[in-house]
């Protein structure tokens, strides 16, 4: 059970990552540009606490 | 242990004479001010164990010539002349020395002609004797962005708790075997992370400085937090930093509604300079 929880987990992170790192292209576009470099930044911790949780998942 | 060449003492401590008595003798307003910072900026790394030591007596003199003959591209030329000379010392160290080494050295000396030209931008703002030359377009986007990366440098240096650039450096400069090695691609996220939120409080600058001062919070707090924060949150302590960045945020919401065009950038750096 924990598992499941962990792997739904990591794949919501990772799926909201990609949203923030889309988000943060757009932001770009209409010339946002701090507000894209934060998004960025958020996006790429999402991805990487969700990474992190895959590799402790596999581990275990 | 910092080291002095002792071979090399007499010339740095001749320069420093040599400035002490022009601003003697000529009058604060009439000394090459920037000559006089960067002697007095070499003496000071010489002690530190860094040697240099003939080049900038090579600076001085071309901008002291520069001064006196009025010719604002002989004064710019030093810092040119001094650059060279600093990677001609890289290159012969990358002959006699390892590739390495000598990465590390020509990477540095990047900062180092930023402190340079930074010190000659201030010396001619400042100074009535001559006029400002005309600059090329690019030149104040160079001048803010090598200040930029003077201040926080300096900072870096002096504190020790930013490591934000020795890590950039590191990875750029091909210290180690591997380029980013990809055996854990978490170490190339958080390397994006910390690189992102550098870059973003360094833009902030001339917008909104408070990114700046989240930024240097969190990097301060990081350090403060490390010692007693559990495993798990000491792999990614960086958070700290970025929390810090947000919420500073709150401070000046406009933040997210602040556009840059580069028409918008260039006007603005160059009022900032001029």
């Amino acid at each position: 059970m924990a598992i499941q929880l962990s792997k739904a987990l990591s794949l919501m992170l990772t799926v909201s990552s990609l949203g923030f790192l889309v988000l943060s292209v757009l932001l770009m576009m209409n010339d946002k540009v701090f507000a894209a470099l934060l998004s960025f930044v958020t996006g790429m911790i999402l991805l990487s606490s969700g990474i992190s949780m895959l590799k402790h998942e596999s581990y275990a | 242990m910092p080291r002095i060449d002792i071979r090399e003492a007499p010339l740095i401590l001749l320069s420093a004479i040599f400035m002490v008595l022009l601003l003697a003798l000529e009058g604060v307003e009439a000394v090459p001010l920037s000559a006089s910072l960067i002697a007095v900026f070499f003496t000071l790394l010489s002690i530190a164990g860094l040697r240099f030591s003939l080049e900038p007596l090579g600076y001085a003199f071309s901008s002291i010539l520069g001064f006196l003959l009025n010719d604002e591209i002989l004064v710019l030329s030093g810092a040119v002349f001094l650059y060279l000379c600093l990677i001609l010392r890289g290159f012969a160290r990358l002959i006699a020395d390892s590739a390495a080494k000598a990465a590390v050295i020509l990477v540095d000396y990047v900062y180092v002609a930023a402190v340079l030209f930074l010190a000659n931008a201030i010396a001619l703002r400042f100074s009535n004797i001559i006029e400002l030359p005309e600059l090329p377009d690019w030149f104040p986007l160079y001048t803010y962005l090598m200040a930029s990366l003077t201040l926080l440098l300096m900072v870096s240096v002096g504190g020790k708790a930013f490591p934000d650039i020795t890590l950039f450096l590191e990875k750029i400069s091909l210290t180690k075997r591997s380029f980013m090695p990809l055996g854990n691609p978490l170490s190339v996220l958080r390397f994006v992370v910390r690189s992102t939120m550098f870059i973003t409080a360094m833009l902030s600058i001339p917008y909104t400085p408070v990114l700046l001062l989240g930024y240097v919070a969190g990097r301060v707090a990081e350090k403060l937090v490390r010692a007693y924060a559990p495993k798990w949150i000491r792999r990614n302590i960086y958070v700290v930093t970025y929390l810090s960045m947000l919420a500073s945020t709150l401070f000046d919401p406009r933040v997210f509604q602040i556009g840059v065009s580069e028409e918008h950038f260039l006007e603005f750096v160059r009022r900032m300079v001029s």
